[in-house]
C-alpha cells in the first residue's frame, strides 16, 4: 500500500536545506500579506508563481505551501489586532478576539488562533492523507439538490448567531440573503438586482462587503465619538508602555480547555472543505455557530478564547480537505487548489487520479510538507504574535486613520477594482446603522454567502429534474436526511433560544 | 430611541429598496426554468419586513438602543467627509499622486480622530502614507508618489 | 481643501502632465518605457500565468519591462474600462478572452461595445469538448444525435458559459435539442459529472485528458480549431464539428489595446509579441504548463474576431429563453 522507496525519496527531497529555506520565507511573506485585509493567500500565491519557474519540484511546493499557510495565519492576526478580518474566513475571529484585545489579552489570543489554527490543519491534513479516495467519493454523493440541503442546513444554525434578540439576527441574515441576489441571475445569466450599474454585475463580491461590515463600521463609529483631548505627556508615555510592556502569552491549560471547539471545528471545518464551492469562510462560521450552540455557557462572543479556537479551527481544517478534488480526480476544488495544481503542471506533474501511480514521490512529498509547513508556521507565527499584540494598545488618534487607511487600501488592492470602494463604503454605512441598532452582522455575512450557492444549486436541480419541485427536493436518501437534520436544527435552535432567554430572565431576577 | 423606533427607521430605509425592486424593469421577466428573475430577490425582502414587524411587535420593543445617543452632527460630517475623502484616494490616486492623497487622506482623520498637534499630524501621516507606499509596491502594486513621479520596483 | 492647496495641486499636475505628453507617441520609439499590462481576470487564472511568463522575457524582446496588473471584476469587463481610460499609445495592453464579450452581448447597461479594442493578435486559443459517460448506447456521435433527437431537451449538459456557446451553435446546426445547465467553474461541473447528476459536460482539452477514457468518452470538439494528432487519438478520436460542417466558433486568448492607437503601434507590437512567444524560455515554460502557442497575426484575428462577437451574441439570447 505504502510505497516506501517513494517515500525515503520524497523526505529526502523535503528534508533539503533550500526546501526548508523556501517554506520559511513563504510563511515570513505570507503573514505579512494575509494580515493586509483585501490581500488574501491566492494573490500571495500567484505573486510568488514565477519564483517557482525555476525551482525544483520541492522547493517550490515548500514557497507555496508556506506562503498559503502563513497567508490564512496572517489573516486572523488583522481580525484579532484591527477587527479588519485580513481575509474573510478570519471574519468569525473578529467577535472574540478583537474583544480580548481590548481587554490586553492579545498575545493570548493571537497564540489562540495559531494553535487552534495550526492543530486543526494539522489533523485535518492527516484526514486528507488517509482518507482522500474516500472522502472523494462521499463527495460526489451529493449532486445540486443535496448540496442545496447542505445550505439551507447552513442557514438554519445562524439562530445561534443572533444574539439576544432572534428577531434582529433574522432581519440581519434577511437582508444578506437580498445583499446575495445582487449580480445575474444563475440560469439565465441576465443582471438581477444591480442598480443598473454595469460593474455591478458580477455582484458583491465577499472582501469588500467583510471589510465595510467589520472594520469600515468600527472607523465611522469612532468617528462618532467626539474628540478626546489628551494630555500630550500622557500619550508618549503611553506610548512608551506599548513599546515596553510584556503582555501575556497563552498557557497550556487554556490551550487544552478549549479542545471540544477545536474538534468542532475540525469536522464541521472537515466536511465544509470536502464538498466543492464552499470554502474557508463558511467553515469557520459554522464551527463559530455550532461550538456557541454546544455550549451556551462559555460566553462565546463576548471575548472567549473557545470562540477564537473555534472560528480557527473551523477555517483551518478546510485546508486539507479541499484538496481532496484535486488528488482524487485532478478537479481543484478551490482557488488555491487550483494555484497549487498549477504548480505541479509547472513541474510535470498533472494532477489526475493516476497521480498516486505515477508520481508518488512527489504526492509523498506534498503531504508531508503539507504537515511540516504547520510546524514551520508555529514558529514563525509566535515571532509576529508578539509584534502585533500591542497593536491594541495604540492610542486611537493613531490607529482609528490606520484601519481606515488599510481598510480603503485593501478594499482596492483585493482587485483593483475602484467601483468595490463604493461597496465596502455602503457597507460600511450598513455596519453602523447595525452597530446603533445593535443588530448582529455575523448572520449576515453567511447568508450573503450561502444564499447565492443555494439558489443556484437548486434551481439547477429543478432544471435537471425537468421542473418537478417535489422529486428535486427530495429525490435521494441523502436528500431526505439532510433535510431531516434541516428541521431538527431549527427545532434544537428554538429550544436554544427559549433556554437562552430563561438565562437571562434568571439573570435579570437575580 | 426604543427598538421599536429602531425597527421603524429601518422601515424607512427598506421603503426605496422595495420600491426600486417592485418597479423593475425585470423583476417579473420569467426565465428559462419558470423561475421570475426577481423572485429570490422579493422573498427575501418579504423576509426583511417580516422580522422588522417582528421588531416593532416582539419581545424586548420597549428596550432602549444605548448607543444612538451618541450621534451627533459634527460626527456625522466627519463621516460625509471621510467617505468622500475614501472615494477620491481611490479613484484620483493615479492622477495626483498616491503618497499626496493618502497623506492628506490620514492628515484629515487623524486630526478627526482626535489628534491635535499640527506636528504630530504631519509626521504621522507621512510615515503611515509611505510605508504603505512601499509595501504595495513592493507588492507590485502600481502606485504613484506625486502626480506623475514614480518610483520602478520591479 | 483651501485655495492655496488646490492651486498648488493644480500647478503640480500641470508641470507632471505637461511632461508626460510632451512624449510623441511614435512606432520607431516604441516601446521607450514600461508597458502596463492588463490581464483582467485573478491571479493564478490562465490569462494571468501567460501574462506573466511572457513579462518574463519582455526586456529582452522589447527593451522595456512588463508590468503585469490583475484588474478582474464584472466578468472581465473591468479591466477592460482600464485600458479604455488610458492613452491610445500602446502602453496599456490587456489580454483576455471571449468571457467580457459574452457578459456585454447579456447586459443592458454595458458600458462599451465589445468591438471598443484594437485587437493586436490572437495568442492561444483553447478548444471545448463535450464528455459524456463512456460504455453507453449513446457515448459515440451518432448514437448522442439519434437518442438526443429521439428524445428532445432529455439529456442535460452542464457547462460554463463558453464552452455552452460552442455545444449550442454546433448542437443546434446537428438539429440537436438538450437541456442546458449553466455552471460557474469548470470543477463544479466536472463533479456533478462524475457523481451521475448531469449526463454531458463542456471541458477545456486539459480536463477532457484528466477524464478520457476511464471516467468519460469524448463527444464532439465543438471548437473551429481541430485537435492535434496526438491528444486526438488519446481522445478517441472524437469528431470535429467544424469538419461536419457544423457552425463554430473560436476561444481565442486575445491581446488588445486602445482602438484609438495607431495602427503602426498595434503592428510592432504585434511582430514583437510574436517574438517573445519564440523565446527559448517562453515556449518552455508554456509546455510545462500544458498550454499551447496558437499564434493567430493581426489582420486575420480581427476577420475571426468579428465573428466570435456575432456567434456569441446570437447564442446569449437563446441561453436567455
Amino acid at each position: 500500500m505504502i510505497n516506501f522507496d517513494a517515500l525515503q525519496t520524497a523526505l529526502g527531497m523535503v528534508f533539503a536545506l533550500d526546501t526548508i529555506l523556501w517554506m520559511i520565507v513563504g510563511i515570513a511573506v505570507g503573514v505579512g500579506v494575509g494580515a493586509m485585509p483585501g490581500l488574501q493567500s491566492s494573490t500571495a500565491v500567484a505573486l510568488m508563481l514565477p519564483l517557482t519557474f525555476n525551482m525544483e519540484v520541492a522547493p517550490a511546493l515548500g514557497l507555496l505551501i508556506g506562503l498559503y499557510k502563513g497567508s490564512v495565519y496572517g489573516g486572523s492576526i488583522s481580525a484579532i489586532s484591527f477587527a479588519t478580518p485580513g481575509a474573510p474566513e478570519a471574519a468569525a475571529t473578529v467577535a472574540d478576539g478583537y474583544k480580548l484585545m481590548q481587554r490586553g489579552k492579545g498575545k493570548k489570543a493571537l497564540h489562540m488562533a495559531l494553535y487552534a489554527s495550526v492543530t486543526a490543519d494539522f489533523l485535518s491534513d492527516l484526514i486528507t492523507i488517509f482518507l482522500a479516495p474516500a472522502l472523494a467519493l462521499v463527495a460526489l454523493k451529493f449532486g445540486p439538490s443535496e448540496r442545496a440541503w447542505v445550505l439551507i442546513l447552513a442557514i438554519t444554525l445562524i439562530g445561534a448567531l443572533s444574539g439576544r434578540r432572534l428577531a434582529k439576527g433574522m432581519f440581519s441574515a434577511a437582508l444578506g440573503l437580498y445583499i446575495g441576489t445582487m449580480g445575474s441571475d444563475p440560469i439565465g445569466l441576465v443582471p438581477r438586482n444591480t442598480f443598473g450599474l454595469w460593474w455591478m454585475r458580477d455582484g458583491v463580491p465577499l472582501p469588500p462587503l467583510v471589510i465595510g461590515i467589520f472594520a469600515m463600521s468600527m472607523v465611522l463609529q469612532e468617528l462618532m465619538k467626539p474628540a478626546v483631548v489628551a494630555v500630550a505627556r500622557d500619550k508618549a508615555s503611553k506610548l512608551a508602555d506599548v513599546l515596553l510592556s510584556k503582555s501575556e502569552g497563552l498557557k497550556l491549560r487554556e490551550y487544552l480547555s478549549c479542545w471540544k471547539e477545536m474538534m468542532i471545528g475540525l469536522g464541521v471545518g472537515s466536511f465544509v472543505g470536502v464538498l466543492p464551492g464552499l470554502g474557508a469562510t463558511v467553515g469557520a462560521f459554522l464551527s463559530y455557530a455550532v461550538a456557541k450552540q454546544v455550549s451556551p455557557h462559555k460566553g462565546i462572543g463576548n471575548g472567549a478564547l473557545e470562540g477564537v479556537a473555534a472560528a480557527e479551527a473551523g477555517n483551518n481544517a478546510t485546508v486539507g480537505p479541499t484538496l481532496v478534488p484535486l488528488i482524487a480526480f485532478g478537479i481543484p476544488g478551490s482557488a488555491t487548489a487550483a494555484l497549487l495544481g498549477g504548480a505541479l503542471i509547472l513541474q510535470g506533474v498533472t494532477p489526475s487520479p493516476r497521480m498516486f501511480d505515477l508520481f508518488p514521490h512527489i504526492i509523498y512529498a506534498l503531504f508531508i510538507i503539507l504537515l511540516l509547513g504547520n510546524i514551520a508556521n508555529l514558529a514563525v507565527g509566535r515571532a509576529f504574535a508578539s509584534v502585533y499584540a500591542r497593536i491594541g494598545e495604540i492610542p486611537r488618534a493613531y490607529l482609528v486613520p490606520l484601519i481606515g487607511a488599510m481598510a480603503v487600501l485593501g478594499t482596492y488592492a483585493y482587485q483593483q477594482n475602484p467601483y468595490h470602494i463604493f461597496i465596502m463604503l455602503a457597507c460600511g454605512l450598513i455596519g453602523l446603522m447595525f452597530r446603533y441598532l445593535s443588530i448582529p452582522a455575523a448572520p449576515l455575512v453567511i447568508t450573503f454567502m450561502v444564499a447565492p450557492l443555494a439558489e443556484a444549486n437548486l434551481r439547477k436541480a429543478v432544471l435537471i429534474s425537468g421542473g418537478d419541485w417535489f422529486h428535486t427536493l427530495f429525490n435521494s436518501p441523502l436528500s431526505i436526511g439532510l433535510a431531516v437534520a434541516c428541521v431538527m436544527s431549527v427545532l434544537a435552535a428554538i429550544r436554544f433560544k427559549m433556554n437562552e432567554n430563561a438565562m437571562i430572565t434568571d439573570r435579570d431576577d437575580e | 430611541m426604543t427598538n421599536r423606533q429602531g425597527a421603524y427607521c429601518l422601515l424607512l430605509f427598506m421603503v426605496p429598496i422595495l420600491i426600486y425592486v417592485f418597479s423593475s424593469d425585470w423583476a417579473f421577466v420569467p426565465m428559462r426554468d419558470g423561475v421570475l428573475i426577481g423572485a429570490f430577490t422579493m422573498m427575501y425582502l418579504g423576509f426583511c419586513v417580516i422580522f422588522i414587524l417582528a421588531m416593532i411587535a416582539g419581545p424586548g420593543a420597549n428596550e432602549l438602543l444605548e448607543d444612538i445617543g451618541e450621534i451627533n452632527t459634527p460626527g456625522l460630517v466627519k463621516i460625509v467627509l471621510f467617505l468622500l475623502g475614501a472615494v477620491a484616494v481611490t479613484f484620483w490616486h493615479e492622477a495626483y499622486g498616491f503618497v499626496m492623497l493618502c497623506s492628506l487622506f490620514l492628515a484629515a482623520v487623524s486630526w478627526f480622530a482626535g489628534q491635535t498637534s499640527p506636528v504630530g499630524i504631519l509626521i504621522y501621516s507621512l510615515i503611515v502614507s509611505t510605508a504603505l507606499y512601499l509595501l504595495f509596491s513592493l507588492l507590485g502594486f502600481d502606485l504613484s508618489i506625486a502626480p506623475g513621479l514614480k518610483v520602478e520596483f520591479l | 481643501m483651501t485655495s492655496w492647496l488646490k492651486k498648488i495641486m493644480v500647478a503640480a499636475t500641470l508641470v507632471w502632465s505637461v511632461a508626460i505628453l510632451n512624449a510623441p507617441v511614435q512606432a520607431g520609439d516604441y516601446p521607450d518605457k514600461t508597458i502596463t499590462w492588463i490581464a483582467p481576470f485573478s491571479a493564478g487564472g490562465g490569462a494571468d500565468r501567460w501574462s506573466r511568463t511572457l513579462s518574463t522575457v519582455a526586456f529582452d524582446v522589447l527593451g522595456q519591462a512588463i508590468r503585469v496588473r490583475n484588474i478582474p471584476g464584472a466578468s472581465a469587463t473591468v479591466g477592460w474600462q482600464e485600458m479604455l481610460k488610458r492613452p491610445a499609445d500602446g502602453y496599456t495592453v490587456m489580454l483576455t478572452s471571449p468571457t467580457p464579450i459574452i457578459a456585454l452581448s447579456t447586459e443592458p447597461n454595458a458600458p462599451f461595445k465589445p468591438t471598443d479594442a484594437k485587437v493586436v493578435c490572437y495568442i492561444s486559443a483553447f478548444r471545448g469538448i463535450i464528455l459524456v459517460k463512456p460504455n453507453q448506447k449513446w457515448s459515440d456521435w451518432k448514437g448522442f444525435v439519434a437518442y438526443a433527437k429521439a428524445n428532445p431537451g432529455k439529456i442535460t449538459l452542464g457547462s460554463t458559459f463558453s464552452e455552452m456557446v460552442g455545444a449550442q451553435l454546433a448542437f443546434k446546426s446537428a438539429g440537436v435539442k438538450v437541456k442546458l445547465i449553466p455552471y460557474s467553474s469548470t470543477s463544479d461541473s466536472v463533479t456533478d459529472f462524475l457523481g451521475g447528476h448531469v449526463d454531458a459536460i463542456g471541458v477545456t482539452e486539459s480536463t477532457a485528458l484528466n477524464l478520457v477514457p476511464e471516467k468519460a468518452s469524448a463527444l464532439i470538439n465543438v471548437t473551429t480549431l481541430p485537435l492535434s494528432k496526438k491528444i486526438s487519438e488519446k481522445l478517441g478520436n472524437p469528431p470535429h464539428a467544424k469538419a461536419l460542417g457544423f457552425k463554430t466558433i473560436n476561444f481565442p486568448r486575445w491581446v488588445a489595446v486602445h482602438p484609438d492607437t495607431p495602427d503602426a503601434i498595434a503592428d510592432k507590437l504585434a511582430v514583437k509579441i510574436k517574438e517573445m512567444l519564440e523565446q527559448k524560455s517562453v515556449k518552455k515554460i508554456l509546455k510545462k504548463m500544458g498550454e499551447e502557442i496558437i499564434y493567430v497575426p493581426r489582420a486575420q484575428a480581427q476577420d475571426e474576431f468579428k465573428d466570435m462577437v456575432k456567434g456569441i451574441q446570437e447564442v446569449a439570447t437563446v441561453l436567455k429563453k
